[in-house]
């Protein structure tokens, strides 16, 4: 286990300096210039010359960016150009806001979406089943800000139990629950399309592995039905669903922006938005950065619960570690 | 492993009990604190340092923090516009019989918010930061702000008549100069020169001190600013506990916090839900005169633009009337002439190029395009625009002109626009102006070409700038403005060098609640007699 984790991370390098070279390029090409944005309108071309050369962005584009990788692994992400201030002061707390709707999200739908699954393979092809897989087809087509809207309409604005904008309460908010109950309803929202998804993989796993051959021992040898699919069938099901509960994890973490605009969450995708329109680069790059990085993890520890959940992957990797 | 479906069930079953408990538990909270005013902001306020920012979310903040020698009246409606001009940080000033010397005597035990004197020697540091680079804290930004529209060009010299008198002397007579330098791009509002001593010039919009009836308590970006009321304050003291300006870009969103009790004040809201809106109680605010105008600019340096019937024919092919009425719902009016109606020099009665397709039609043909012409307009990526420009595509559709809508993000936008139109392109657009008429000399005199000022079009016409360059060593208002119809008359009577679209009412929403608001003719408020009654 110790070098299948080893190998990841070492596999990660590549992909996150491939991200920060094209995230650095492509900005360093976007129409609009850094140094308008931050003079101003009325501001005189040398004056604008001036902010390039304190910048830096006069030099070479290599230059700049191995200056910028440099001050990387000392943890200096830059100055944001927008805010004038270190962008590590912000753009953490900005990840874990979005890190927070999209984990809640995940695990709501990885709940929500898990149960239906196992009920509607248990019952394959019953009434149940067939309603509840319409049901997730719709919600899973459906836009995420669509569905937040709704879920403002109903909860917020109708019947008034959760509120509809923000992280906080804008007076006297902050404490742990009034964070808990704003999240709800972005969490729910966020939730809904994935959870439908992972309902449908897992009840397509657990059919196929209802009808296993060991299964039909299991069942002939007189085992009652809940045993049967609790110890022996979605054990055995479970790492196909927790590689696609992996990967809804890691969609949400961008998938939620639209969510975050909805209920106006201050999360990443709102600060990479007007960072990005403010050319604000080392907080493009710094957001992006972390993107990129939560996937490499998500998928780590995707890779890491599979091979823990399931023996034969663990034997094959040690395996190929061997070799 | 074995009990993987029992933990699991488990888990589900706490995050429901969990969720119940936050449903049972919790009390939502109450809809409006105390005195606190939470104001939705379509977007983002600009930086906080009113030397160096442009913008009017950011000076509507400002307002509250900051005072200069004098302001607008913006706590009560007047009769006339723009608002008259009160006394604030000068309880006095003199202007010679030049017009060029001005001299302030200012108000004695006023304290900025850091607890330091405002005295002469503050006035002067304020100076000092644009207009004196041997300076220690002198900003070549905030220089090139005031040197654009902030009055710093007029300015002669400047000096300390004596502890609590200042004087400013003009190179010539400019009647509004003083005005001028209240506008938002940038605003000669004095800062606590101890605060830009101990932040420096790039760090003091993160800790703007100032004298005004509120104080900066915090900003988190991209969440909100907060502002408490200054006890201290020389003067009326403002009756809000607290302003909040939260920033709440989707339209949906804003109305969401308005109905959910989460705001109390939101700034443009969706026109079509102006009227339910009422209809449940709240109260929709408008101003009727404007200091701005949105409208389209033509480019002089392009072949095809260059014949006047062919911009005739454009602004005879917009119906205004329609936009107004089908898009903006009634919360802007159309405009026909240049002068908006925040300005002294407004003129209600101007009759300037109707809707007459037809009439447009053959001006088309005169000019040598019977068949239809087809032109290149650049257009930013900004709130509800694309519907108007999508509306004029289509208007002169109906006349024969193909209208290729080239659109931009807006800061790309801005960066080409401030360079002047290229000339290949036909025609850009965009909403601006000021309280003071000598705006319209910004965009159109011939000294103001880029990189020289915002006359993008590449517009001159020396008779024009006669009448800008009188009107403002005018007399009065009454000549003033006599002599900027005749400015007016140049620009869009003879040469048609815009096509103005339509004066915007800056509506606003305020739950009934908001007691004392008033929508004055500016840009920005006084939040100073508002209060919250529970």
């Amino acid at each position: 286990m110790g070098w299948f984790i080893a190998g990841r991370l070492l596999a990660a390098i590549p992909v996150l300096f491939g991200v920060s070279v094209v995230v650095f390029t492509l900005l360093h090409f976007a129409p609009g210039d850094v140094a308008s944005v931050l003079a101003g309108p009325m501001a005189s071309e040398a004056i604008k010359e001036a902010i390039r050369e304190s910048l830096g962005l006069n030099r070479p584009l290599p230059v700049q960016f191995l200056k910028w990788l440099g001050n990387l692994l000392h943890g200096d992400f830059g100055t944001s150009l927008v805010y004038k201030r270190p962008v590590a002061e912000f753009i953490f707390e900005k990840f874990f806001n979005t890190a927070l709707m999209a984990v809640s999200g995940a695990l709501l739908a990885c709940m929500i979406g898990i149960t239906i699954g196992i009920f509607a393979a248990s019952k394959a092809h019953s009434l149940f089943d067939r309603v509840t897989m319409a049901v997730t087809m719709v919600v899973g087509s459906t836009p995420l800000f669509w569905l937040g809207l709704i879920l403002v309409l109903l909860f917020a604005l109708t019947w008034r139990v959760f509120p509809a904008t923000g992280m906080t309460s804008p007076v006297g908010g902050g404490g742990f629950l009034d964070v808990v109950r704003h999240l709800v309803l972005p969490a729910v929202a966020a939730a809904m399309p994935s959870a439908a998804i992972i309902s449908r993989t897992a009840r397509a796993c657990m059919i196929e592995t209802l009808g296993q051959n060991y299964i039909r021992v299991a069942r002939a040898k007189g085992l009652r039905r809940n045993l049967i699919l609790r110890k022996h069938a979605f054990r055995n099901a479970l790492p196909p669903i927790a590689t696609v509960c992996g990967l809804e994890l890691a969609f949400l973490l961008t998938g939620v922006f639209f969510v975050e605009v909805v209920f106006a969450w201050p999360g990443l995708g709102n600060a990479l938005y007007y960072a990005i329109i403010a050319h604000d680069i080392p907080t493009v790059q710094a957001a992006v950065l972390l993107i990129a990085l939560s996937f490499v993890v998500i998928n780590l520890a995707v890779d890491v619960l599979n091979a823990w959940l399931d023996p034969r992957i663990r034997v094959s990797t040690a395996r190929q570690g061997g070799r | 492993m074995s009990n993987a479906f029992t933990n699991f069930r488990r888990l589900t079953l706490i995050c429901l009990l969990a969720v119940a408990g936050i449903l049972l538990g919790t009390a939502r909270s109450p809809a409006h604190a105390q005195g606190t005013l939470i104001w939705a902001l379509p977007a983002g306020a600009s930086v906080l340092d009113p030397h160096v920012t442009c913008g009017w979310l950011s000076r509507g903040v400002t307002q509250q923090v900051f005072e200069s020698f004098v302001q607008q009246d913006l706590s009560r409606l007047h009769d006339e516009t723009p608002a008259p001009l009160v006394p604030r940080l000068a309880e006095s000033w003199d202007i010679s019989e030049d017009g060029r010397v001005y001299t302030f005597n200012l108000r004695s035990g006023v304290r900025f918010h850091d607890g330091t004197p405002f005295d002469a020697e503050a006035v002067k540091f304020n100076f000092d930061r644009f207009m004196d680079t041997e300076a220690p804290h002198f900003s070549e930004l905030a220089q090139a702000y005031f040197m654009f529209a902030g009055g710093a060009a007029d300015i002669e010299s400047y000096r300390i008549v004596d502890a609590m008198t200042f004087e400013v002397t003009l190179k010539a007579r400019n009647n509004e100069w003083i005005r001028s330098t209240l506008e938002d791009c940038p605003t000669l509002f004095f800062v606590s020169p101890a605060a830009i001593e101990e932040f420096g010039n790039d760090a003091i919009p993160l800790h703007p001190v100032g004298t005004g009836p509120f104080k900066f308590v915090e900003r988190e970006e991209g969440v909100k600013i907060v502002l408490e009321r200054n006890d201290d304050y020389w003067g009326r003291k403002a009756k809000l506990d607290q302003v909040i300006y939260r920033r709440l870009e989707e339209p949906a969103t804003r109305l969401n916090a308005l109905l959910a009790g989460e705001a109390n004040l939101i700034q443009e809201p969706p026109w079509d839900e102006i009227e339910g809106l009422q209809e449940e109680g709240f109260v929709y605010s408008e101003n009727r005169n404007p200091p701005w105008l949105w409208y389209l600019i033509f480019n002089f340096k392009n072949p095809t633009m260059q014949d006047v019937r062919v911009r005739k024919a454009i602004n005879m092919a917009i119906d205004r009337e329609g936009i107004v009425r089908e898009i903006t719902r009634n919360t802007a009016t159309p405009a026909y002439g240049m002068l908006s109606r925040g300005t002294h020099a407004h003129d209600p009665d101007y009759q300037g190029l109707g809707y007459d397709p037809e009439g447009a039609r053959q001006l088309l043909a005169e000019a040598g395009y019977p068949d239809g012409l087809e032109i290149d307009f650049d257009i930013p990526q900004y709130g509800y625009g694309e519907l108007v420009e999508k509306w004029i595509q289509r208007d002169l559709k109906k006349v024969g002109i193909t209208l290729n809508l080239n659109k931009m993000e807006w800061l790309a936008y801005l960066d080409k626009w401030n360079a002047g139109m290229p000339e290949e392109l036909e025609m850009n657009e965009i909403g601006w102006g000021q309280q003071i008429p000598g705006w319209l000399g910004l965009i159109a005199r011939c000294d103001r070409h880029p990189w020289d000022g915002s006359n993008v079009g590449w517009y001159c016409n020396p008779k024009a700038d006669e009448f800008f360059k009188k009107a403002l060593q005018a007399g009065d208002e009454a000549e003033s403005a006599a002599l900027y119809a005749q400015a007016n008359d140049v620009v869009m009577g003879e040469d048609v060098a815009f096509a103005p679209l339509y004066h915007y009412y800056n509506p606003l929403v305020l739950h009934p609640s908001v007691k004392g608001f008033v929508n004055s003719t500016a840009n920005w408020w006084d939040l100073s007699t508002v209060w919250i009654e529970e």
